[in-house]
């Protein structure tokens, strides 16, 4: 298969993916309003990275 | 130049988001939430899933996850600047389609039992002073030797 044709499956996948999961997910409370800066915002960060947890 | 940026929209996610810049995570949390919606994986029966920040994050969308959004930048920025170059007319050999997706496959996995890639385990470890970096980029670089040479001998 082409370049173009393997980029295009792939992005196609991608947004299948993130509208699936969009759908599936709870809805986005849009009012839950964060820092705008987490560092020293006083709330350790609980998952989401690539480091080991707590 | 590269450098310059890069360290600072690393320094710019760390005090927004308040975690240090990781990729891997990302799909990792990907497959967990397909792999939950099919019902191969329980969270509740696995250590890591179960963590109450990473199984708060199962439940939600992935949008609202920091290394998703950044992973989703990265891909963007490599289909911009691939799109700018002519495409290889060279086509992989079905031996170099294995090898490729079972080190693609070797890769995730391995990364996530180092607890990083070299972005969020090397990068990030070394630039948040922290010692996994400086024992990570070591053992990366000789892993390197060997991969240079399966990979000449392949034909890449």
């Amino acid at each position: 298969m082409k370049t173009w044709g393997l980029r295009t499956v792939f992005w196609v996948l991608f947004a299948v993916f993130m509208a699936w999961d969009y759908v599936a997910s709870p809805p986005v409370d849009l009012r839950r309003e964060l820092a705008p800066f987490a560092a020293g915002s006083g709330h350790a960060p609980q998952g989401g990275h690539c480091s080991m947890p707590d | 130049m590269g450098a310059i940026l890069i360290a600072v929209f690393a320094a710019l996610a760390l005090l927004i988001s308040g975690n240090p810049w990781g990729i891997v995570y990302g799909p990792a949390l990907w497959v967990a939430k397909i792999g939950q919606s099919a019902g191969v994986i329980d969270p509740t029966h696995n250590w890591f899933w179960s963590l109450p920040g990473n199984a708060a994050l199962l439940q939600q969308t992935v949008l609202l996850d920091v290394t998703t959004i950044t992973n989703i930048g990265i891909l963007a920025g490599a289909l911009w600047v691939s799109a700018g170059k002519p495409a290889s007319h060279k086509s992989l050999t079905g031996k170099q389609w294995a090898v490729a997706l079972s080190a693609g496959l070797l890769l995730g996995y391995s990364s996530r039992l180092a607890f990083g890639c070299n972005i969020g385990a090397m990068f990030s470890g070394i630039s948040t002073g922290s010692i996994h970096g400086w024992i990570w980029a070591p053992m990366a670089f000789a892993g390197t030797i060997f991969v240079l040479r399966i990979r000449r001998r392949l034909g890449y």
